[in-house]
């Protein structure tokens, strides 16, 4: 009887084989010339572009910075980060606490309301809150007669703490579930009421948690550019006067350094929140559970939280409503007579809207592919290949755009690939690029640790019985880890259909994206047309997201 | 440690024994499926433990054990019944104030505190003065052996450590009742065997009235006073552990406590004293023992015959009861266990001891099986 060394030997086997052999290598490569292309050298283009101007070395746009003028943007920057952080970990820690200590109803439907902000544009609710408390807004100008000004610091805030609050909670809010519940229990078997039990154990381990939660707003919040051009009015803040420095000014250098600056702290407050991140394990569950969590029953407290819940529900949804309303009203704030006009603008044949429609949702695809390819052959190296020289450094320059601010990457790239020998600003490549390098390391990070959870004597066995990486990869692992795909898949689309810190410098006449077109849709006043685009992307990302839920359900049934 | 030194400590730790009554108590948990069904996690549970005693919980994963350890704690509410202790009712009042002390299985440190912070908890909860939570302390961690632990953390500590101070932590606050629920389920066998040994003289010595819950029958029978062994919510037997072993009341403490061997028979006649049983289609008079239950002529039963006193023979040894073959030889040093398939298609179990000059029987010989007929250990048939 033939071994089966000897059967596989055709030609045409041997030079299957010989491909397959090559996937490792060729991925490495191919990342290799990614990270070269796509994240270093515009980098060092946007260093040197603030460093040399006009053909000089010089440090002029770094000495501005110290100016009064600058003075007062950075201490307007710290005070609304300082703000929005602060109330969004306040109210993410109550609506945490809430829904996973105290005995109420409906803890699905508000657990899925609380989320929907992460699946929609970042600055969307700069518009509702304009239309909701503006000088002819419908609560403050129709409903109590006052004629405010929200633009600014008030406005901001509200805009941004809504915007960013649902990651907070979701951070407080797996670190609460996954809170051992027997230390609940011995703290109660040892004499602890509710309250004594709340203070000396649950806080006191949530504290990583809650600071945690706090940089992550905080550094959210200072790399936020969307709602300040909206919302910001004279109250500037760093990104935004990025912004103004690039597209006003066209001063690329100035532009440049002033990233640089809000590169150090977003970078140094990402690596002190992923150390608070691996600082709160030592709390959760490890081994054989306990039976039940203890949810507290006391009535006066779950009837405080369910009015809290609802009401905040309801200012969600309304914020939401406002979007629609500008979409269907005539001219929201001073004629609300319903109208389709804004829709039949943006989808009329005349129109870029159903271009900017399709750019987005084809560059939205690809870039999740690609992000997702290259996650899945990096993902698989970090945990397979241990040995293999160069793999942290892929696993680093493939990660670190998640450090830097959005605004930071867009300008690198306006910069870089402005010129030969890659001049290849407004293209399709460039905003998939700029997409992708900000899905990788959300990517990685679900493929790693679905990689992870297989039985490592699994893919030994598959090696042991004759298969190479590909086909160890394709047919052991791929399978195991669809699920996780499939996940990471629908929720990196999601966001690259809703993101704008990154795309802003890099979209063009040839391609659009929708984020970018209802900011400038909003900076022309064309507040209907703008939430017309608005709930278009609203709505595909709910539908994306229900099918992903309805996915995940119909799995569960099935396992 | 001293005798002169133990007797101090003994002193100083003064626990008052009470006792527990548990009166028909019922847990119910709603199914949800296609039909939300009614289960019973323990139905109809009766119990009385006296002061001092140490009674275990023994029965297999999901028999309701912990649960209804978890309605004395206050952790769990009762669908029906109620509890006492010291003969005053504890149903309705939350956790903290039954004062009882439970071990959990995973022990439950607090993470966040010192082994001296943890020790101390429940004083500090209560408001006891600093000096004496500090002269507390020192008292349990001296009974305990932790000294030089005080300022470090629990994941700085061993399986084993960690469960003293679990059960310092508890004890520290006097406890009218002792709860264990799996304490020894995380430590490797090793540390599991000393102990299992040490655990029943720390509490025997402190005279505190123990429920301690495991699933392992060699953890019940080496460290209870008294085992209540439990199937699907429901009491199978109470009584001492050497008695539970040599008089299981049914099939399942026959086979869940120990192996048995049980052989199908049939109550001819009962006489006085004695009793004749149809097994294989022989006659067989035998005494009646003491654990008897009361049979009927014409009850199917089963003989209960531990392995230690099942006797491999010859084939044609006259006073074999059933013949078969060796399927597998079990070497353990101080033991071999033999499995034996028989002519029937059972399968049965066989011990003994090895001794100097024992020999193995071979693997597929063809064997007899006697036992004792003079004594005959009877349980109803399901």
């Amino acid at each position: 009887m033939k071994n089966v060394n000897e059967i596989n030997t055709s030609k045409f086997k041997r030079v299957q084989n010989g491909i397959e052999s090559l996937f490792i290598p060729v991925g490495i490569s191919l990342m290799l010339i990614w990270i070269a292309i796509f994240i270093i050298y515009p980098f060092i283009n946007m260093f040197s572009s603030s460093i040399f101007v006009d053909g000089e070395y010089s440090l002029k746009y770094f000495s501005y910075q110290r100016s009064a003028y600058y003075f007062k943007i950075f201490k307007n920057t710290l005070m609304l980060g300082l703000s929005t952080a602060s109330l969004s970990t306040i109210l993410a820690f109550l609506l945490a606490f809430g829904i996973t200590q105290v005995k109420i109803k409906g803890k699905r439907f508000f657990h899925f309301i609380y989320l929907l902000p992460t699946i929609t544009p970042p600055f969307l609710f700069s518009l509702s809150v304009i239309i909701l408390f503006g000088r002819r807004g419908i609560i403050t100008y129709h409903l109590l007669r006052l004629s405010t000004n929200i633009y600014g610091y008030p406005g901001l805030v509200l805009a941004q703490v809504m915007t960013f609050f649902p990651f907070a909670y979701l951070l407080l809010r797996s670190l609460l579930v996954n809170l051992n519940p027997s230390l609940d229990e011995a703290a109660f078997v040892l004499g602890a009421n509710q309250i004594k039990k709340f203070k000396t154990i649950t806080l006191p381990l949530m504290t990583h948690g809650i600071v945690g939660a706090f940089v992550l707003i905080f550094m959210f919040s200072i790399a936020d550019i969307g709602n300040p051009i909206i919302l910001g009015g004279d109250y500037s803040v760093w990104a935004s006067e990025i912004y103004a420095s690039v597209v006003g000014q066209y001063n690329l250098s100035l532009g440049a350094a002033m990233a640089l600056t809000l590169i150090i702290p977003v970078t140094a407050l990402f690596f002190f929140q992923k150390y608070l991140e691996n600082k709160n394990n030592f709390a959760m569950i490890t081994g054989k559970p306990s039976q039940s969590k203890l949810i507290i029953e006391i009535p006066k407290v779950s009837k405080f939280f369910s009015i809290f819940f609802i009401l905040f529900s309801i200012f969600i949804v309304l914020l939401y409503l406002m979007i629609l309303s500008g979409s269907i009203t005539k001219l929201i704030g001073i004629n609300y007579g319903l109208t389709l006009k804004h829709f039949k603008t943006i989808f009329s044949g005349d129109s870029r809207g159903i271009k900017t429609i399709m750019d987005t949702l084809i560059l939205g695809g690809a870039a999740t592919i690609l992000g997702t390819l290259f996650s899945i052959i990096l993902g698989y190296i970090l945990v397979r290949k241990e040995n293999l020289p160069g793999r942290n450094i892929l696993d680093f320059f493939l990660t670190m755009p998640l450090a830097l601010p959005g605004v930071a990457i867009g300008i690198a790239y306006v910069i870089g690939f402005n010129k030969e020998p890659f001049a290849w600003a407004g293209s399709a490549l460039i905003i998939i690029a700029i997409l992708t390098i900000r899905l990788i390391p959300y990517d990685l990070r679900v493929i790693v640790k679905g990689i992870k959870q297989i039985d490592v004597s699994i893919l030994d066995a598959s090696y042991i019985l004759g298969g190479n990486d590909y086909k160890t990869f394709t047919k052991i692992v791929a399978p195991l880890i669809r699920e996780s795909i499939i996940a990471s898949i629908i929720y990196n689309f999601t966001r690259a259909i809703t993101t704008i810190s990154a795309v802003i410098f890099v979209v063009s006449v040839n391609w659009d994206l929708v984020s970018a077109a209802i900011l400038n849709k909003v900076e022309e006043g064309k507040v209907g047309q703008a939430s017309a685009y608005g709930v278009v992307i609203t709505l595909v990302a709910i539908v994306l997201n229900l099918a992903l839920i309805n996915y995940g359900r119909k799995k569960e049934i099935e396992a | 440690m001293n005798t002169d030194k133990q007797k101090i400590l003994n002193s100083k730790i003064n626990i008052e024994s009470k006792s527990v009554e548990i009166r028909n108590l019922s847990k119910t948990y709603m199914k949800l499926g296609k039909k939300k069904t009614l289960n019973y996690a323990v139905k109809n549970f009766n119990l009385y433990i006296e002061p001092g005693e140490l009674v275990t919980f023994l029965g297999p994963s999901g028999c309701g054990k912990t649960t209804v350890l978890r309605c004395i704690a206050g952790l769990e509410t009762t669908t029906e019944g109620e509890i006492y202790i010291d003969g005053k009712k504890i149903n309705g009042l939350p956790p903290y104030k039954r004062n009882l002390g439970l071990v959990f299985q995973g022990y439950a440190l607090f993470p966040h505190l010192t082994i001296f912070n943890n020790l101390a908890y429940s004083l500090k909860i209560r408001g006891v003065p600093k000096e004496e939570i500090k002269r507390e302390v020192q008292i349990i961690i001296q009974m305990l052996n932790l000294g030089g632990y005080e300022n470090r953390f629990p994941r700085q500590l061993s399986g084993g450590e960690q469960q003293r101070v679990a059960l310092g932590r508890t004890l520290i606050s006097k406890p009218q009742i002792l709860l264990l629920d799996e304490p020894l389920s995380n430590l490797d066998a090793k540390f599991r065997e000393e102990l299992k040994g040490e655990l029943r003289k720390i509490i025997k010595r402190l005279g505190i009235t123990t429920i301690h819950v495991t699933h392992d029958q060699a953890e019940a029978m080496s460290i209870a006073d008294k085992i209540v062994v439990i199937r699907k919510g429901v009491i199978e037997q109470i009584d001492e552990p050497l008695n539970i072993y040599k008089y299981p009341a049914s099939e399942f403490v026959a086979n869940f406590v120990g192996k048995a061997n049980l052989f199908p028979a049939e109550i001819i006649n009962i006489g006085d004293g004695s009793i004749l049983i149809n097994l294989f289609g022989k006659k067989i008079k035998s005494k009646l023992s003491k654990a008897q239950k009361k049979f009927s002529t014409g009850d199917k039963v089963y003989i209960a015959v531990r392995p230690e006193n099942l006797n491999i023979t010859d084939k044609d040894d006259e006073y074999s009861l059933i013949g078969g073959r060796v399927d597998f030889i079990d070497f353990q040093g101080e033991m071999i266990k033999y499995k034996i398939k028989t002519d029937r298609g059972t399968t049965l179990f066989a011990s003994i001891q090895n001794k100097v000059d024992s020999t193995l029987i071979d693997e597929n010989k063809e064997v007899g099986i006697k036992f004792d007929l003079n004594s005959l250990y009877l349980i109803p048939s399901s």
